[in-house]
């Protein structure tokens, strides 16, 4: 007999009443419609974060940050920043994963349409966190109204519709709850038919989720030294930049409740019931608290007697014909990649936030260097990147009696077959696009151009009837 | 500065070093995408970080479901890593009173007290901790303590709805229905969610709106909840709503579906026992409480069964629950807990212990002034023969003109011992005419005063 003292039991009013930042719900990618917490705030809904420098000079660097996501050109009037939540880019430069300055962005209404306001400047050391302040003393002040480039001091700020730069097969989702197997359909392989969308008489089988769909993105260029020039002396050349959206909290704060880093991330690794816990916390906590949600990396050495390394996986791939056109990118990773780090899969994706080498070339992706890539720009294909990356280091455990690398003991860090990612990642692309494009990696093949100056994001789809 | 201030630093300082023993890479494109050595920069507390052996089994990121006991297993995993982070505390204090709600085991609420006071002492303002805090209260039936609390919350943060549902609670509980409703409404007007509407369908049943509550708690399922015990509760009172008004077979479905959400519904099980009792099924509806009762033994269980094993003949069965209802009476005096209306009913009923049920519903008087309590109190002022005393709290139980069957054959049968026997009959006749079988065995009591068999 179990010791109850029953009268604590709960009572029938007594429900229902646990805080509601544990809630579940399907997720969605990038990070659109990511979390429950976030599910119908829209305004406060990241889609997806940016960081890159300047093209055409390399001593500026954009920040850019998506909400509202799925936002219909029908609708255009409707969609708009809130007036009450704090939006912020937080820039950590001593690799500490805390922010030593921040970019704060605050809108208001007006008759004449809103008005938005940024702040740069650094924090005060007891508002880094998830609990923040206003800047009292910015070091920039812009203001301006929404919809128009507006700038000073050479800062310039955009923050209005744009066309959603973010590429993606809604596949992955049939993928994943197992209604598909794979991207593109292969009727015949080693093992079998894979189920996928056929290919179109485009000679094209990727169809992305967010063509003809916009986002209200902020997007804010400004000088690296910005801030103060002294103030990076001696610091790192790497920038750890995320973006983060919070609510009116207690005594004049603001409480984090949405954040993010690297695309992807979240929708893939966090368990749909730790998604809200996850967003309203800090990358300084994301290995202690995340890293077990990361899978192994393959290394050089065998790890379960059926030479499960990253040659052996190169090889599975190669034979299972999904390292060639039309089944599959080809392999980004040589066959004798020499890793020796089990854990490098979390050393690229912990803490999540970019990374961006501010020492590098503005082009250079440098996939692998800092992260998954150096930063990450509009026409970046990052889901591409993380396919191919994931689909040749991630450790799989097969089922056992197959015989095929990673079929050997259970192994904790290992993905467990049948886990839906294992299928979403095999051919190492989502096929959006021409098959002629796979493999360029900085063009995901999104439906608009994007601009070569600021703002660099592609104008917003028009009401239907209207011109672009 | 925030009530909490920041959130404390982590305990380790991550340093970054560069990974030297990746191999060479051909670089093949000019802008670099692969150099001749890929170099990761290594977060070196990675290491310090081992996996959990059950961490990756939920790593399916969408659709990947976790129970109470997985959320649990993750925060403590969390909390002990940094114990000193006050996020970490209050997710593991969240789960831990979700737990108490699925479990009813106090022990689960003790330590949920422990994780907030640490917070507290560390940080008096953080809010979180303030709020978690008070849902302990609640729990403890500490209920003018909750509305104090709640209404210092509901000031320092208006905008968050949480705070007006305790409040809300806190007020149904203490018989303050007018203010619980501008709680409520304050709570769903800020966002319309399982938490919200299950409150409004709550308050609209209490206040006689038996229709607008089923709407409302229907609109609570479709809304969800992130744990299956939220959406499994919601589904229970539907079936419970509507066994009270004598739709046995939507009561039936909605149990079923309820412990199909959740197999730990305890309530859902004992409901589903109720309805097979009401169509004479005995021994299924015996299984059935039998089911509720091993996830959590409460009395009312105990005596649902007790008088099921009577009706079938089946004495000594009988005799062992009411045994188990004095060892829970025991126990729970032992603890020091003086209130329970519910046991006072179930004695009530069995017309024994009857000074030991009339100081719990005294007790539980003294804490809350709602109509169920003032029901309990009255059926045991009946039983002990102190009828006048009986009308009046039964009066108080009716005045919200809730639509509860066994709230008006209790007030019926007050009537009618009290001298009124035409007003009893036709509250009598009411309770049997919301559900014929409103109760396995006080439902037969009632066709009996009528007269009929």
């Amino acid at each position: 007999m179990r010791s109850f003292s029953l009268g604590l039991a709960v009572s029938a009013v007594a429900v229902c009443t646990t805080a509601a930042y544990l809630l579940t719900t399907p997720a969605r990618a990038a990070d659109h419609r990511d979390a429950p917490a976030v599910d119908g705030a829209g305004e406060g809904d990241i889609t997806d974060v940016y960081a890159f420098l300047n093209p055409k000079d390399r001593s500026r660097v954009v920040l850019a940050m998506g909400v509202n996501p799925f936002a219909v050109p029908a609708l255009l009037q409707s969609y708009r920043f809130s007036t009450g939540f704090l939006y912020q880019f937080k820039i950590d430069v001593n690799s500490d994963a805390k922010e030593d300055f921040v970019v704060q962005v605050t809108f208001r209404d007006t008759d004449a349409g809103q008005r938005v306001r940024v702040r740069v400047g650094q924090p005060d050391s007891t508002s880094v966190g998830g609990i923040n302040t206003l800047l009292t003393s910015p070091n920039i002040n812009v203001t301006g109204p929404v919809g128009s480039v507006i700038g000073d001091s050479g800062v310039q700020v955009f923050a209005g519709l744009r066309d959603d730069p973010f590429t993606l097969d809604g596949q992955f989702f049939r993928i994943v709850a197992g209604t598909a197997d794979v991207f593109r359909d292969i009727p015949a392989s080693p093992i079998g038919p894979l189920r996928g969308r056929k290919v179109g008489a485009n000679g094209q089988s990727g169809f992305d989720l967010f063509a003809g769909f916009n986002a209200s993105y902020i997007v804010v260029e400004l000088p690296i030294d910005a801030v103060s020039p002294a103030f990076f002396v001696n610091r790192s050349r790497i920038y750890n930049i995320w973006g983060t959206v919070s609510t009116p909290y207690v005594d004049e704060s603001y409480v984090q409740f949405e954040r993010m880093g690297q695309p992807l991330f979240n929708t893939v690794f966090i368990p749909a019931a730790l998604k809200d816990a996850f967003n309203a916390g800090v990358p300084a906590d994301d290995v202690a608290r995340f890293a077990g949600f990361v899978p192994d990396a393959l290394t050089t050495s065998d790890n379960d007697g059926n030479g499960n390394t990253i040659a052996g996986r190169a090889a599975l791939l190669t034979t299972l014909g999904l390292t060639a056109l039309p089944n599959g990118a080809p392999l980004l990773l040589p066959a004798n990649f020499g890793n020796t780090n089990k854990d490098l899969l979390r050393v690229a994706l912990l803490p999540d936030v970019l990374r961006l080498n501010l020492a590098a070339d503005p082009g250079d992706l440098s996939i692998g260097q800092f992260g998954l890539s150096n930063g990450r720009r509009p026409g970046d294909d990052v889901v591409d990147i993380a396919l191919r990356v994931l689909r040749q280091l991630a450790d799989v455990n097969f089922p056992s009696g197959l015989g095929v690398p990673g079929s050997g003991p259970a192994r904790a860090g290992a993905l467990t077959f049948p886990d839906r990612r294992i299928f979403a990642v095999l051919q190492g692309t989502d096929f959006v696009g021409p098959d002629g494009n796979i493999g360029n990696l900085d063009n995901n093949s999104n439906d608009s151009p994007f601009l070569t100056a600021f703002p660099y994001f592609a104008p917003a789809h028009p009401r239907p009837g209207d011109e672009q | 500065m925030g009530i909490d201030g920041p959130f404390p630093r982590t305990v380790v300082a991550p340093v970054w070093g560069r990974l030297t023993s990746c191999a060479a890479v051909a670089c093949r494109r000019s802008h670099g995408i692969l150099r001749s050595s890929i170099a990761f920069f290594v977060f070196a507390c990675v290491a310090a970080c081992p996996l959990g052996a059950a961490d990756l089994k939920f790593a399916g990121g969408a659709g990947v479901s976790m129970s109470t006991d997985d959320r649990i297993a993750v925060f403590e995993k969390w909390a002990k890593g940094d114990p000193h982070n006050a996020q970490n505390c209050n997710l593991l204090a969240a789960a831990y009173i979700q737990k108490t709600r699925e479990t009813a085991d106090p022990g689960y609420l003790e330590r949920a007290d422990a994780l907030i006071g640490r917070v507290m002492a560390r940080e008096p303002r953080n809010y979180e901790a303030w709020r978690l805090r008070n849902l302990v209260e609640l729990n403890r039936h500490h209920f003018s303590t909750v509305a104090e609390y709640a209404g210092k919350l509901t000031a320092w943060v208006p905008a968050d709805p949480q705070n007006w549902g305790t409040l809300g609670d806190a007020l149904m509980e203490l018989g303050r229905y007018p203010e619980a409703a501008e709680a409520y409404g304050k709570m769903t007007t800020i966002k319309e969610s399982l938490f919200s509407l299950n409150r409004l369908a709550y308050y609209r049943f209490v206040t006689g709106n038996a229709e607008g509550a089923l709407e409302a708690m229907r609109k609570a399922v479709e809304a969800g909840a992130p744990y299956p015990e939220n959406k499994a509760w919601c589904l229970a009172e539907i079936g419970s709503m509507d066994f009270k008004l004598g739709k046995l077979d939507e009561a039936e479905r909605a149990y079923r579906d309820a412990i199909a959400a959740f197999p730990g519904q305890h309530q859902a099980h004992a409901g589903l026992g109720a309805v097979l009792a009401a169509r004479g099924r005995a021994s299924e509806a015996i299984e059935s409480y039998k089911r509720a009762q091993a996830i959590v033994p409460l009395p009312q269980y105990s005596g649902a069964l007790a008088g099921l094993f009577t009706a079938a003949g089946r004495a000594e069965d009988a005799r062992k629950q009411n045994a188990q209802i004095d060892m829970i009476a025991r126990l729970e005096e032992a603890a020091g807990q003086k209130a329970n209306r519910t046991l006072a009913l179930v004695y009530a009923n069995q017309e024994r212990n009857l000074d030991r049920a009339m100081a719990l519903a005294e007790a539980d008087l003294e804490l809350r002034h709602d109509i169920y309590t003032w029901d309990a109190m009255s059926w045991v002022l009946y039983k002990r023969g102190r009828l006048e005393e009986a009308r009046k709290a039964s009066h108080e139980a009716l005045k919200t003109g809730a639509r509860e069957p066994l709230l008006l054959y209790h007030a019926g049968m007050i009537e009618r011992a009290a001298g009124d026997g035409e007003a009893g009959r036709k509250l009598i006749e009411s309770a049997l005419a919301l559900n014929p079988r409103f109760d396995p065995v006080q439902a037969g009591v009632a066709r009996k005063a009528l007269g009929e068999r």
